[in-house]
């Protein structure tokens, strides 16, 4: 077995072809899956007991929700790697991350108040998880905004460490908040322990849309992170002309 | 859709609406690294 | 004014503007960490009765009744335990079923009522084909037969 030489690709320089090569590999199965996942979640999944069709809003709404919470614990592990260890790679990959981040949180908010509506009878409510997960987007705003404010790379990327760390305390309050507290948002459907409460074809859909979703999510930020490196890199060049 | 049509296509329209236009601001801003920096295939030191 | 600072002045109203945001936030969160009260706390007074605030529970079967004016319904909201007789003059959201929970916002009267300003409904985490639904809808109910 030819033996790989992982840290090579810890160096931004020799990451960057590697990426260039991986992009195809999630882009096209993500887009395959999420085909395939809408024609499950239309055409096989049966409608529901209560909600009829309203319900079909969970193919998208639990993906998003979840790859807001996880790519928000990924972005803090890269920023804090970033930070101990000196590892550029590893921050610029935190900045990578916390844009798609940002948009799924932001899509699982908007697709939650669209299913809300119909079925609660309101677009909004404060209660423990919607204002949690409004916390949750206002930390990658504060992260995103922050490092688009401090000129030094890596001034900016030490401060979005810490915010990114501070912040990773908001997932599992997010996560245990409908068990924590009374709320109007209903329980976890798949649980770690325990089956989950849901049709087969329609936990199907769901899982299906998620796998596209995380294929979707390491494509794009793959493709970011490609133009992080080459930005920094123009940048710091013509720091060095203008010094000399 | 049940009467839910709105709020369904509408989830579904709003996730088309946010994705693509991550994946075309991205693409803008390939055109534009490259358009500063002509023949740029991979960074070198 | 050089650039250095006009950049500080922004990085420090940005960073206001989100603690602003944030402690808004959270100061709703304080606020709702009791989205709403059981009948069962409101019988024990745990409930603030002198201002407005949330019940929760069960719409208790066989107790909606509606007023001939077709906006004004009665039902009463139970945790199994007690019940609270609610009066609501609106529109229900679809969800809002007998046997189903529900959430109301609004004051208890001197009587003992609730009126409630917004009624939401409030679902399960359970998501399966009606013909199921109704073979457990239909369990549910030829044990209450057997309980009885």
């Amino acid at each position: 077995m030819a033996r790989i030489n992982w840290y090579k690709y810890a160096s931004p320089t020799n990451f960057y072809p590697f990426a260039e090569k991986m992009i195809p590999w999630f882009a096209f199965p993500a887009a395959v899956l999420f085909i395939v996942g809408l024609y499950v979640g239309f055409f096989v999944a049966p409608s529901d007991f209560q909600q009829g069709d309203a319900y079909r809003i969970i193919f998208i709404h639990v993906p998003a929700a979840w790859m807001g919470m996880l790519l928000y614990v990924l972005m803090a592990i890269y920023a804090a790697i970033g930070w101990a260890f000196n590892a550029r790679l590893s921050s610029m990959m935190a900045s990578a991350i916390s844009i798609t981040g940002a948009m799924f949180t932001f899509l699982s908010l908007v697709t939650g108040s669209l299913w809300g509506k119909p079925t609660w009878g309101t677009w909004w409510v404060w209660d423990a998880r919607l204002t949690s997960t409004l916390i949750l987007l206002f930390l990658y705003i504060g992260f995103i905004s922050l490092q688009a404010s401090i000129d030094d790379p890596r001034r900016a990327d030490r401060a979005g460490a810490v915010l990114a760390i501070v912040g990773v305390i908001n997932v599992p309050i997010i996560y245990f908040s409908v068990q924590w507290w009374n709320t109007l948002h209903q329980g976890a459907t798949i649980r770690l322990l325990g089956k989950p409460t849901m049709a087969p074809p329609m936990l199907a859909a769901m899982l299906i849309m998620l796998a596209a979703c995380w294929l979707y999510s390491i494509a794009v930020v793959l493709v970011r992170l490609r133009y992080i490196i080459i930005e920094r890199e123009q940048n710091a060049a013509r720091a060095a002309e203008v010094s000399v | 859709m049940g009467g839910y049509a709105f709020y369904v296509w509408g989830s579904y329209l709003v996730t088309l609406l946010l994705m693509g236009g991550e994946v075309l601001l991205l693409l803008r801003r390939g055109k534009l690294l490259r358009y500063q920096r002509p023949g740029i295939q991979t960074p070198r030191e | 004014m050089k650039r250095r600072h006009k950049r500080m002045g922004f990085i420090i109203s940005g960073l206001a503007g989100l603690a602003i945001a944030t402690g808004l936030a959270l100061n709703a969160f304080q606020d709702n960490l009791v989205f709403f009260f059981s009948p069962s706390q409101v019988a024990a007074k745990e409930a603030p009765t002198g201002r407005t605030f949330r019940i929760g529970g069960l719409v208790q079967e066989g107790t909606v009744k509606r007023d001939t004016d077709g906006l004004t319904v009665r039902f009463t909201v139970t945790d199994t335990a007690q019940g609270i007789p609610v009066i609501y003059k609106g529109i229900l959201p679809d969800l809002f079923k007998e046997g189903k929970g529900c959430v109301a916002q609004g004051k208890v009267g001197a009587n003992g009522v609730f009126y409630a300003d917004q009624v939401l409904a409030k679902h399960d985490e359970n998501y399966m084909p009606p013909e199921a639904g109704q073979a457990i809808d239909n369990a549910k109910a030829a044990k209450t037969v057997v309980d009885n």
